[in-house]
């Protein structure tokens, strides 16, 4: 498994460990320091040199004390996950572990946690030098999701080598939290966005924001004119919200993501559908940004258009997930009467209807 | 003080304190240790950025490699040398060699570890010749150290390695200096070494409990004997006069130790006066000739061992006949720990009749055995023989074990004088007695005119034997101040009529052979005289410079008498407080330590287990001990339920939890805004949305948020009274609560929170 990367999801693992379990496999020093304690109990045992015999029970106890040691630093520990707001498939992010030591008066020293996906470490491991008594640190690894879609990371897995280097003694501490990945994002091709409005400026306004009916409130976004503030709700929220006219739709688009499973066997044609997938969240991220309302059409399920970044995420939320459907699954088309594109797998992206040019200022 | 380096001080002083311990137990020449210490100091400044470093790594790499591999070679060809027997010598030394080198050479982590691992290799060389009670001084700190210095090393390495990495989205992570924590004072304070210290003494009570338990049942090989310790000239075979050992202030080391359970039941002053007459008998010789006195090897003359039971009996047949041995209740019995002394001597109280081996003994690996071997004048030896060796005798294969431990059954010669301990002399063999009335042919008259001048008139040997004493005490002086007239060949008589000032051995020489010249058959004895009293330790302390000769007279139905004509010198009787300690130390060392046996661990755990109670009396009877259970069987009950009791509460507040979570965690439903929460918690957790554990309100609603929850606000209204009530004990209008109560319909879970709709039909197309 390459590194940086989040492998495909396992199958949930059956049964856990109990909460004594812990692993303490020696280091390549301790193997050399339990050889060469069995060597000189040997020594000490065959010549009957009583000064070996002290020398023989300081090792023993060196190796016990060793093992109580450890355990003292991963015990009365808590650690927490700090997801990054999204993860997109094949970019970099970072995952917080934030580390609280709870014990009254010892510090935990030289501690490592790993992050368990399905009962497996993901190999990046954070490191903490000295956490001391009821105090928290917190850290970062740098991952990279391969590819999109749930995946469930059971608990984080803790260890030590303190003090001596010798054991490295862990435990897994359940933490399960399910962590979704939104489909890569790829370049969006000029093609797709010919006849898309420029992106305005701030305070700038290039269409009607006050023709039509009361349709509802939303939230401000950039370019909204901002005398159709609504001042109440907005006090209320405490955030700004303007009202949302029927006819303030000219910015509206809607992608139709045809996810029927193709007749013939997997294989190119799981990548070609991957590609479309990560088209469809591009182009919706991008419409998204610009400030349309878009909206989301499969054979098996439908996004009303909206805007604003709870859109956003209802959108990476169902792409992250999407699956093929049986190929015999009826095709769903929008009856939008504004821009539609469709993204078939495997075939170029068509724009059935255009965006409509820039409208003028009322 | 900066971690690196309290890490660099800790390492050098484990080091040191290894070299230190290894030329206490005596295996490194002073020369040695001196220069080994010296190149531990100057290391210290031989940093890889300092001059002396880099002149090591640039122009003095080649010269040290040269060096090192020469030593090397070196240390070969000696041991190869000593085979079949090789001599570990060369090989410690070249191991000290090996320290400084590393000390010279520090670069990595890699280095420091090499460092320990040669530092280990040398307390384990003084562990296995060790002798003395300092080995387990350097051994604690040794383990203290150890203790501290691998936390550090361990630490240090973790740093380097795992710490200090440079997170970030847009390039691979990468490590950062680590010379900014490694010079931080913050990663060690004070309370960790207080508190690894305390790790440090579990480790080494441990290694106590290890070496208790452990059962002694070694049979395997024995490695390279101690060096030979400082052999005192006097109790080899033949004696020179003005040449041997003599009583000399200068020498205080000790000799050997005797706990004699007699002496620690008198008061002071009789102990004192005791002390003075205290004759540990050595050698004997029975043939002077010219100044030296030697040994005839008569068949004759043999000494006796006749087992019984235990112990050994010690018999001159010629001399005693069929009387019996007295019994050994009414004997003195001393325990006798020999320690400077390389010699195959038996030392007891004047005059030994019985020896007792312990089966282990120091200094001895389990393939050797320590033998009593009779030699002759009723003297007896010690002797290490291979136990696969069957013969008793003196074989060349054996070896001297000074160390010995064991246990000698005496009389006092003066004191039983009148018992039956000798047959009368005109019943003894003459050939038994001809060497003890021999005198040199060339032994001047005047000596022999001198014997009879002194002894005339007096019929029995007592007599004679006391007017010679008298004699020799007003005419003659003692000295060591040793003068000798080179004119007269023979130093006896230069001692008797020039001279007439000597020390013991003149004394002893003086009287054995003018008492033999007067008919009454003597022979020559070496030993101590007296000792230093140890109240610390309730025993007896003798040293080099207490060495002492005398001599024996044979007095027919007394038997051998011992005979001393030196005159009485004052010799310190007792020791300082810390002499006292430290002594006490070594003898404990001794005992305890060195010689600790299988039979001793059996012992241990009987008196252990008489002394507990636990263990029956001979009667059969279990006893009272301490922790006997007729005496303390409240005390034991209540104890016991203690102990439950204490366990079960440290359970239970482990397992509660805390109060601050509690707090924190519990949510007041007693109020009406505290359930309406609960309520809308309830209805989003069964649609699919539940609230993580970790995550406070204001969390939960964020997330909620961003995933566009359906009906949000009534959410964020109900979660912003419910903090109001909760943290700023606000008292929320019931009309409030009971209109948002009817809002939490508002609230849609699941699927239809995140916007996502199912089809299951086309719809248009």
């Amino acid at each position: 498994m390459p590194s940086n990367t989040v492998p495909t999801p396992l199958p949930r693992r059956s049964g856990q460990r109990p909460v004594w379990y812990r692993r303490f496999p020696p280091t390549r020093e301790g193997w050399y320091f339990l050889t060469a304690t069995l060597l000189i109990g040997l020594a000490a045992l065959n010549a009957g040199l009583n000064p070996l015999f002290l020398i023989w029970g300081a090792m023993l106890s060196l190796i016990l004390m060793s093992g109580v040691l450890s355990e003292l630093c991963i015990r009365d520990i808590e650690v927490r996950r700090h997801l990054p707001p999204v993860i997109h498939a094949g970019t970099p992010y970072l995952m917080g572990i934030a580390f609280h030591n709870k014990k009254k008066r010892l510090p935990s020293f030289s501690v490592e946690v790993e992050d368990l996906l399905e009962g497996s470490p993901i190999e990046k491991r954070c490191y903490f030098l000295k956490v001391p008594a009821g105090r928290a640190q917190e850290t970062a690894y740098r991952t990279t999701a391969r590819r999109r879609g749930r995946y469930h990371l059971s608990g984080f897995r803790v260890s030590t080598r303190f003090p001596f280097g010798l054991i490295q003694k862990s435990r897994d501490i359940a933490s399960p939290c399910d962590v979704l990945v939104y489909p890569a994002l790829v370049p969006v091709p000029a093609s797709l966005l010919k006849g898309l409005p420029t992106p305005h400026g701030r305070g700038s306004t290039h269409w009607r924001s006050r023709r039509g009916d009361f349709f509802g409130l939303r939230e401000f976004r950039q370019g909204d004119d901002p005398r159709d503030i609504h001042w109440r709700t907005s006090a209320r929220r405490g955030a700004p919200f303007v009202r949302e006219m029927e006819d303030d739709e000219g910015k509206e688009a809607t992608l139709v993501l045809d996810n029927g499973a193709v007749a013939e066997g997997p294989g190119a044609h799981e990548q070609a559908f991957e590609n479309a997938v990560s088209l469809a969240a591009s182009v919706a991220r991008t419409l998204l940004g610009r400030g349309y309302r878009v909206g989301l059409v499969t054979r098996d399920a439908e996004i009303r258009p909206d805007g604003g970044p709870g859109q956003a995420t209802r959108i990476m939320r169902l792409l992250a997930t999407i699956g093929r459907v049986g190929a015999d699954s009826p095709r769903l088309d929008s009856a939008t009467a504004h821009a539609r594109i469709r993204i078939t797998p495997g075939k170029p992206p068509v724009v059935e209807r255009a965006f409509e040019l820039a409208r003028t200022p009322a | 003080m900066r971690f690196q380096a309290t890490h660099k001080l800790a390492s050098y002083v484990l080091v040191a304190v290894a070299m230190a311990s290894l030329a206490a137990a005596g295996l490194v020449a002073p020369l040695a240790a001196a220069l080994a210490f010296a190149g531990l100091l100057l290391s210290w400044f031989a940093e890889p950025t300092s001059f002396l470093g880099v002149l090591i790594a640039g122009r003095g790499a080649l010269p040290a490699r040269l060096i090192a591999v020469a030593f090397l070679a070196l240390t070969v060809w000696e041991v190869a040398a000593h085979l079949p027997e090789p001599d570990l010598s060369p090989i410690i030394s070249l191991l000290l060699f090996l320290v400084v080198f590393k000390l010279f050479h520090r670069r990595s982590n890699r280095d420091y570890l090499h460092l320990y691992i040669l530092s280990f290799l040398l307390i384990l060389a003084a562990a296995a010749f060790a002798q003395s009670a300092v080995f387990l001084v350097g051994f604690w700190l040794y383990v203290l150290l150890t203790t501290w210095t691998l936390m550090l090393f361990h630490l240090r390495r973790e740093m380097e390695e795992n710490y200090l990495v440079k997170h970030s989205t847009q390039a691979p992570s990468q490590k950062v200096g680590v010379h900014r924590i490694l010079n931080s004072r913050r990663v060690v304070g004070r309370w960790f070494f207080v508190l690894t210290a305390g790790v440090a003494v579990v480790i080494f009570a441990g290694a106590l409990v290890t070496f208790m338990l452990v059962p002694r049942v070694g049979a395997g090989f024995v490695l390279g004997g101690p060096k030979p310790r400082r052999f005192l000239v006097g109790f080899s075979d033949e004696v020179a006069l003005g040449q041997s050992g003599f009583l000399s202030s200068d020498n205080r080391a000790v000799a050997l130790r005797a706990t004699v359970p007699r002496l620690a039941s008198l008061d002071a002053a009789a102990r004192d006066r005791e002390l003075e007459n205290l004759y540990w008998r050595g050698t004997v010789y029975d043939t002077y000739d010219h100044g030296h006195w030697a040994r005839s090897r008569t068949p004759g003359l043999a000494t006796d061992l006749e087992p019984l039971g235990r112990q050994w009996m010690v018999k001159e047949p010629g001399f005693r006949g069929s009387s019996p041995f007295p019994p050994l209740a009414n004997t003195i019995r001393q325990e006798i720990d020999i320690v400077g002394l390389q010699v195959p001597v038996a030392f007891g109280l004047d005059q030994p009749i019985a020896f007792e081996l312990q089966d282990a003994q120091p200094g001895v690996g389990a393939a050797a055995e320590l033998r009593l071997v009779p030699r002759w004048s009723s003297e007896v030896a010690l002797r290490l023989f291979s136990r696969a060796s069957s013969s008793v005798s003196e074989s060349e294969e054996g070896r001297t074990a000074g160390g010995a431990h064991y246990v000698v059954f005496s009389r006092d010669s003066l004191a039983h004088a009148s018992a039956q301990s000798g047959m009368p002399i005109d019943e003894l063999d003459p050939d038994l007695l001809r060497p003890y009335l021999a005198l040199p042919s060339e032994l001047s008259p005047r000596v022999q005119a001198l014997a009879r001048t002194i002894t005339a008139g007096k019929p029995s040997a007592s007599a004679k034997l006391q007017a010679v004493i008298d004699w020799l005490g007003r005419t003659h002086g003692y000295s060591t101040q040793l003068k000798r007239h080179t004119a007269v060949a023979d130093p006896l008589e230069d001692f008797l009529f020039e001279q007439k000032a000597g020390h013991c051995e003149y004394f002893a020489s003086a009287a054995a052979v003018l008492l033999r010249a007067a008919g009454v058959p003597t022979r020559y004895v070496n030993g101590f005289l007296g000792g230093e009293w140890n109240a610390l330790g309730e025993h007896v302390t003798v040293r080099q410079n207490r060495a002492h000769s005398w001599a024996e007279a044979y007095l027919g139905e007394f038997g051998w008498v011992r005979v001393d004509a030196t005159p009485s010198i004052k010799a310190s009787r007792s020791m300082s407080r810390l002499s006292e300690m430290v002594d006490s130390l070594e003898l404990w060392w001794s005992r305890w330590v060195v010689s600790y046996d299988f039979a001793r661990q059996i012992d241990l755990a009987r008196s252990l287990g008489k002394r507990l109670g636990l263990l029956p009396s001979p009667g059969g009877r279990a006893a009272d001990g301490a922790l006997s259970w007729r005496r303390h069987k409240v005390g034991f009950i209540n104890g016991a339920a203690a102990l439950v009791l204490g366990f079960g509460v440290m359970q239970w507040r482990r397992r509660r939890p805390r109060r601050s979570e509690e707090r924190i965690r519990r949510i007041p439903s007693g109020t009406p805004v505290g359930q309406l929460y609960e309520k809308a918690l309830r209805r989003l957790a069964a649609g699919g949305f539940p609230r993580r554990p970790s995550e406070t309100p204001r969390e939960y609603l964020e997330r909620a948020r961003t995933v566009g929850l359906q009906g949000w606000e009534v959410l964020e209204r109900i979660t912003a009274h419910y903090e109001d009530a909760r943290f700023g004990g606000a008292l929320v209008e019931e009309g409030i609560v009971r209109a948002l109560a009817r809002r939490i319909a508002e609230l849609v879970p699941s699927s239809e929170a995140t916007g996502i709709t199912k089809v299951t039909a086309v719809t248009g197309g």
